[in-house]
């Protein structure tokens, strides 16, 4: 009998806005046998909320997702908050609830907490100057710091109270003390790995001291906004303190918003992959992945949004499917369910077909931009639709042996215990 | 110290590939590698480029180039993040000595002060 | 950890009769019983004998940190000799084979339509080939790598003569043609398969401690006998090149190129229309060619100058560049355009050496530099390919602690050979580097995989193995020259049938 935890249905946004890092809580959850994982796009936001215990949204462009979820979407949050749902906010995630006059930004002011990395005036920059600052009306955010933070979980957090961690900040925000927020966790230190972009003088006014991760209860709910991204593979402290964050939300969460023996069944319904389908996803994926491999060694880069984004951004989505559809035994899956992946074969195809045309145009020089950000858009559509699908399949625990030869540990995991 | 590459000296095996991917994950393999060959084999154009934290260094064999990832485009956001695929070169902190470096045949790749 | 860790687990069999493939698992026991590469491939022909068979496969160590560790095997009959050979497969080929999920691919019978053959990430697919078809090997290379979209892929494929069963066909390994002196391009085309297309990013597990004994074995190799050498021209002269035509050769000579971990970089390219002293990326899209073919060369030298743009040609049209250069030889031809008209001549179904009076070793062309009787012998066995020198280059047999007597060193070579393509060691790295020791060579193999029972003498054992094997399997048809005739010879071959 799986825990109520794992029962959990968890929505990940991967809608416009958002960059790559939710696949790295995809991964997150996966290791912990989360399996209940869902995908909300920005059109389907209002509709899906009701349905989810778990709303996660990750790194990205603030303003882009902001922009995207009005103008029901704020409301829909407060709604679903209200009814005891977990919000889990790292980054630009962190930056969305936050108090603000801004367009789009002043719909959602759930929290009233203020960063404390915000200035009207830019300080010298050393290193990586796009990186180092955005601007907010006549001020800028800067981000004195990038890497490897060291932060130190309050007291009462459990099995992680009073533990230093590292974590890595991409732009997240420090925030300062208020009563409006309880901190979990404060930025109180840097290590060798931290990288400076200004004075380290600055660095310490903005962050030590400065909340690094904190919640808000919002009617039977709670918001938990999380700076570093706790969920990046490197980092194995972080993602269980995640983890535990999770659990301590179901202790805490009234009985009646716990997952309904009845919806198991209902969830149990998912869907199968035809082995011929499956086939045929493979070969287009690993097809995408050669590709995409191909294009990394291209010194080409795209603006989209506020973001760049690299080649190997692409080889990232691809990458995220493939892991998993390698581990699907073609020969063994059982043949289609209701709503199985035909879908997918088409989203398959139109990434591929845009992704070749794209790797055609670079390698003439010609320009990509619109292409590129088309392809994204499609990457991240593909990514989240077999993902949903992965998940259905392997949560009725159908899925058949692993034909590879990996260890039980995953490459994540090996990656991530050889680098710290 | 950082990563240097004598261009001239490269002979394009590759093995340097699969050795930093060796020590970034523990298998033989070359997906994950901080360094990849870009290579025009018609033309016997060849050269490696490392992948460093804050740029790219394209080992040219008429001469190293430095890109910084995205700094040719404007207004760039403020929280690109970098890539988990293949993980910027560290250097192989915790070893005595890189992994490339090792594996290399001709000397070409080296510390550099 | 098992033995597999080093392999991918993988038999491919391609029914080209039917259009289809199918998978089959690389056995402990295949591997336990065989090691890999020239040994498994030689099992693997012996099961489907009767489907006329061509085997590609890989070996313990190809594609792992071993030094020289590239090297792959093509096994099949000759059509020239009628006898069943082996031909190495270098630079990537072999590794990207091995990573692209497929330890050994078996062709079986033949495709009425022109196909290829595509192996990627554990998946195989035939497809229809017309759009190659007629195409030459530089151009069928350059379609599929845009295909795909990776100049990474490694193809192994056919040109015109191959297409149109010249005996003197080649299979080609991406450009810049191969070991393959014994016409298995042909026998690919009498099978319609036009191309095989490699691409995998997987990877493989190895034993901890590995790869520092072959940094070790590496930093021997790159200090010892190979030191202060690179590049072609040195392994000619040392095999007594005429100097006049190694003289005009150098002075177009660009960059070296090495095979996948390969301490000496025994590919040169020449620029041919360009200056090879640029440093930049030419302008001019096929500025030249990379020399890979140590025997083809030697056999074009009388060219001088005229050498690497009649050698482009005989690439691009998939023809085997010693036998070529025996017949232009004989011809008088002395320039480009001359040479252009005559290999036009030989792209003709049967078109072979012994149809054109020319020397050669039972129709297969004899290694063009001074030889000695352990060459002679080695060649006139056909077993592998001897367009890699028939003896050790740029040092000698006493550096290889090898007996003066030539049946002995005829030995060596030949399990050498086999040695090497059984565990996935470049061959023509193993003629160089005397430090590339069985003893050594064994220990990583069994360091990589954690078997301690594969001992120098269990390796050379197999060796002996496929070397008697592959004799037995039946006597080249055809003659060696008159003036080769030495009372060695009969016993030498009646040696090798019993395999002692």
């Amino acid at each position: 009998m799986q825990e109520p935890a794992r029962r959990l249905r968890i929505g990940i946004y991967a809608g416009e806005g958002a960059s790559h890092s939710w696949t790295w809580f995809v991964d997150l959850l996966e290791r912990f046998s989360y399996l209940g994982i869902r995908f909300v796009w920005e059109r389907d936001f209002d509709r899906r909320l009701p349905d989810l215990d778990v709303l996660i949204l990750s790194g990205g462009d603030t303003f882009a997702v902001a922009r995207a979820l009005e103008p029901s979407g704020p409301q829909a949050l407060r709604v679903f908050l209200e009814r005891g749902g977990l919000y889990i906010g790292s980054c630009a995630g962190a930056y969305l609830p936050l108090k603000s006059s801004k367009e789009h930004l002043c719909s959602f002011n759930f929290v009233q907490a203020k960063i404390n990395n915000l200035t009207r005036d830019l300080p010298a920059v050393r290193a990586l100057p796009l990186k180092f600052s955005t601007r907010y009306g006549c001020t800028y955010v800067i981000h004195p710091v990038r890497e490897e933070v060291v932060v130190r979980m309050a007291e009462n957090f459990p099995v992680w109270g009073g533990r230093e961690v590292s974590v890595p900040l991409y732009g997240g925000p420090p925030l300062q003390p208020s009563e409006d927020i309880e901190p979990f966790a404060f930025y109180s230190g840097f290590t060798g790995r931290t990288l400076f972009l200004a004075d380290p003088k600055i660095a310490e006014r903005v962050y030590l001291g400065q909340v690094a991760a904190c919640e808000k209860s919002i009617g039977a709910g709670r918001m938990v906004l999380l700076g570093p991204h706790f969920e990046h593979p490197g980092f194995t402290e972080g993602n269980a303190i995640v983890e535990e964050w999770i659990r301590w939300h179901v202790a805490r969460t009234p009985i009646r918003r716990l997952p309904d023996p009845a919806r198991q069944e209902e969830d149990a319904e998912g869907c199968l992959l035809d082995p011929l389908l499956l086939e045929s996803l493979k070969r287009e994926v690993s097809n995408m992945r050669i590709r995409a491999a191909a294009l990394a060694r291209e010194t080409v880069y795209w603006q989209i949004g506020a973001k760049v984004y690299e080649p190997e951004k692409i080889l990232h989505f691809v990458e995220a499917v493939w892991s998993r559809l390698a581990r699907l035994n073609v020969h063994r899956a059982k043949t289609s369910g209701p709503g199985s992946g035909e879908g997918l074969q088409e989203l398959a195809a139109s990434c591929h077909a845009r992704l070749r045309k794209l790797s055609e145009k670079v390698a003439r020089a010609e320009k990509t931009q619109e292409l590129a950000e088309a392809l994204f858009s499609d990457l991240r559509r593909f990514t989240a639709c077999f993902l949903e699908t992965y998940f259905r399949t392997i949560a009725r625990g159908e899925i058949p042996g692993r034909r590879d030869k990996a260890t039980a540990q995953s490459t994540t995991q090996r990656k991530a215990s050889r680098r710290r | 110290m950082d990563l240097a590459v004598e261009s001239l000296k490269c002979t394009g095996c590759r093995i340097c590939e699969y050795a930093c991917n060796y020590h970034h994950d523990l298998d033989c393999s070359a997906i994950g590698a901080s360094l990849m060959l870009h290579r025009v084999e018609k033309k016997n154009y060849f050269g490696m480029m490392v992948k460093g934290e804050r740029n790219l260094l394209l080992a040219r064999p008429e001469g190293p180039e430095l890109v910084a990832p995205g700094a040719q485009v404007e207004g760039a956001g403020a929280s690109s993040k970098p890539i988990l695929m293949r993980a910027p070169c560290d250097r192989c902190e915790g070893e005595d000595e890189p992994f490339c470096v090792k594996a290399c045949p001709t000397g070409c790749l080296f510390m550099k002060a | 950890m098992d033995r597999g860790n080093v392999y991918m687990g993988r038999i491919l069999l391609v029914d080209l009769d039917k259009g289809s493939c199918e998978e089959e698992e690389l056995s402990e026991d295949l591997i336990e019983e065989y090691i890999g590469g020239a040994a498994i491939n030689l099992a693997l022909y012996e099961r489907f004998k009767d489907r006329d068979p061509v085997v590609l496969g890989t070996g313990l160590l190809t594609g792992t940190f071993a030094p020289a560790g590239c090297a792959g095997v093509l096994t099949g009959k000759s059509p020239v000799t009628d006898s069943v050979c082996h031909v190495p497969l270098l630079g990537q080929t072999a590794v990207e084979l091995k990573y692209s999920g497929f330890d050994f691919v078996v062709i079986l019978g033949k495709s009425e339509k022109p196909v290829r053959l595509w192996l990627h990430d554990e998946l195989a697919e035939v497809a229809g080939a017309s759009d190659v078809w007629g195409k030459d090997v530089w151009e069928t290379t350059d379609k599929l790598r845009f295909e795909h979209g990776d100049d990474y892929v490694q193809i192994l494929c056919i040109g015109p003569a191959g297409e149109k069963g010249s005996l003197l066909a080649q299979v080609s390994e991406s450009y810049w043609g191969s070991r393959d002196i014994f016409g298995l391009g042909a026998s690919l085309g009498k099978k319609k398969l036009k191309a095989i297309a490699m691409r995998g990013l997987g990877n493989l597990e190895l034993a901890e401690g590995f790869f520092d004994e072959c940094v070790q074995l590496k930093n021997e190799i790159a200090s010892g006998r190979i030191r202060g050498f690179q590049g072609l021209v040195p392994i000619l002269e040392s095999l007594g090149a005429d100097p006049g035509g190694l003289k005009a050769l150098e002075a177009r000579v660009h960059r070296n190129i090495a095979s996948f971990n390969c301490t000496y970089p025994y590919n040169s390219f020449v620029m041919i229309e360009e200056d090879p002293k640029l440093l930049k990326e030419s302008q001019k899209q096929e500025p030249g060619l990379l020399l890979t073919d140590p025997a083809g060369v030697a056999s074009l030298l009388f060219l001088k100058e005229g050498l690497p743009a009649v050698l482009r040609k005989i690439n691009r049209l998939g023809l085997e560049p010693a036998a070529c250069g025996r017949i232009l030889a004989q011809q008088g031809v002395s320039n480009v355009s001359e040479a252009e008209k005559s290999l036009a001549a030989f792209l003709v179904e049967g078109f072979s050496l012994d149809g054109q009076g020319v020397e050669n070793v039972c129709g297969v062309a004899p290694w063009a530099l001074p030889v000695h009787t352990e060459a002679r012998l080695v060649q006139a066995s056909c077993l592998f390919s001897h367009s890699l020198p028939p003896r050790p280059a740029l040092g000698s047999f006493e550096d290889f602690s090898v007996s003066q007597n030539p049946v002995e060193r005829a030995r060596w070579w030949l399990e050498r050979q086999a040695t090497c393509l059984i565990l996935g060691i470049c061959p023509l790295s193993a003629l160089l580097s005397p430090e590339l020791s069985l003893e050594k060579m064994a220990g990583l193999a069994a360091k990589a995989c954690q078997w301690d029972s594969l001992t120098e003498d269990a390796i050379l054992g197999k060796a002996r193995g496929v070397v008697r094997k592959t004799a037995v399997l039946g006597r080249p048809k055809g003659k060696v020259p008159p003036a080769w005739q030495d009372p060695e010879f009969e016993s030498f071959s009646k040696g090798l049938l019993q395999g002692g």
